[in-house]
């Protein structure tokens, strides 16, 4: 008795012709001009400008309160407010250009995630999203906007 | 992940010239699978490339999102099939999809077959391949739409070849169940 043929067997799928390997090559240039990627020293060198300005407006931030709470004379205080508005943001741009590399990243990291904190918090909060809104509403939205829900990391996902 | 496949990824990763010299090699080496992947869903030449040129992007865009738990290409092939049918519901919305040409033949022998329309049972194979798991999927779509051996699967997934024989039998059987099912419903 011969064996039953898998319904697949009888359709054959016909081979398809790609485009030449000039249209492969000419899109990936096409995608890697379009959408530029920089070495990640230079991205480091950005993000780490980026916490230490962070940090700079938070020893400002700082200094001003401490010196306001420990009642300090106020011609010292009147000193160090006038020392202060006497720099210009572009004197601490220039500081942390030129002193940037006297800080490790987890130094600059630790001291500006001090200063996050608070944003963070703001996130995290329960009643960051309204609280009218229904699973039913957001199922909508992705339907609608078609968000593509592999595009996301699981960890991001757990909210639903 | 195949050593290959990890070099292009570390070298996009660290950006520059040598991040578009490994992009351009990995659309070289991926694109023309891609590209039958997805003219299998959308059946026409400027759609495919479209949708092609979306899935290149978010490669380059996201490798970092890549996690290892898989092969590479089980990745991509997963982006650019979500993304095909995607692009698929949304032209099927706004008009029928014309075919450039037909995409697969039936042969005589099989009576749940005789009379069908080509069109209609990719559609249906189509269909049926989305309700296999991720792997079985990806396999299927290997060694019987782009006729790939074995060996050349292995070297893509990183899968041994008894597993993948064994992963193209059970898609093979499942697919067979949901198509003569499918079938018996039309008649």
């Amino acid at each position: 008795m011969s064996k039953k043929k898998n319904i697949l067997d009888h359709i054959k799928p016909a081979k398809t012709t790609v485009p030449s390997s000039d249209f492969f090559a000419g899109l990936a240039a096409k995608i890697t001009h379009e959408y530029p990627k920089e070495k990640p020293s230079e991205r480091s060198i950005r993000r780490r400008l980026f916490y230490f300005a962070y940090a700079a407006a938070a020893i400002l931030v700082i200094g001003f309160i401490v010196f306001q709470d420990f009642n300090v004379p106020v011609r010292i205080e009147n000193s160090l407010e006038s020392n202060l508005a006497q720099v210009s943001n572009a004197e601490i741009i220039n500081y942390i250009d030129r002193h940037i590399e006297n800080y490790s990243s987890e130094e600059i990291i630790e001291f500006a995630s001090v200063v996050l904190e608070g944003e963070v918090d703001l996130i995290a909060d329960e009643n960051f999203l309204p609280n009218d809104i229904q699973f039913t509403d957001i199922e909508k939205y992705i339907s609608e906007e078609e968000i593509n829900l592999y595009e996301f990391y699981e960890d991001e996902l757990l909210i639903f | 992940m195949k050593d290959q496949d990890q070099k292009w990824r570390n070298a996009i990763l660290h950006g520059g010239p040598e991040a578009e010299r490994a992009f351009r090699d990995l659309s070289l080496f991926y694109g023309p699978k891609l590209y039958s992947q997805i003219f299998k869903i959308l059946k026409t030449d400027s759609l495919t490339k479209d949708v092609l040129q979306d899935v290149f992007i978010k490669i380059w865009l996201n490798i970092e999102q890549f996690k290892e738990k898989s092969s590479f290409y089980s990745w991509i092939f997963r982006i650019a099939h979500n993304e095909a049918i995607s692009t698929f519901n949304r032209e099927k919305r706004k008009t029928a999809i014309s075919l450039d040409h037909e995409l697969i033949e039936i042969l005589p022998g099989d009576s749940d077959l005789e009379g069908r329309n080509p069109d209609q049972i990719l559609e249906l194979l189509n269909e049926a391949t989305d309700e296999l798991p991720k792997k079985q999927a990806l396999v299927f779509e290997l060694k019987y739409f782009q006729g790939l051996s074995y060996k050349e699967i292995q070297e893509i997934t990183g899968t041994s070849q008894g597993a993948l024989k064994a992963s193209f039998h059970l898609a093979k059987e499942k697919i067979e169940t949901f198509l003569r099912f499918k079938l018996n419903q039309l008649t």
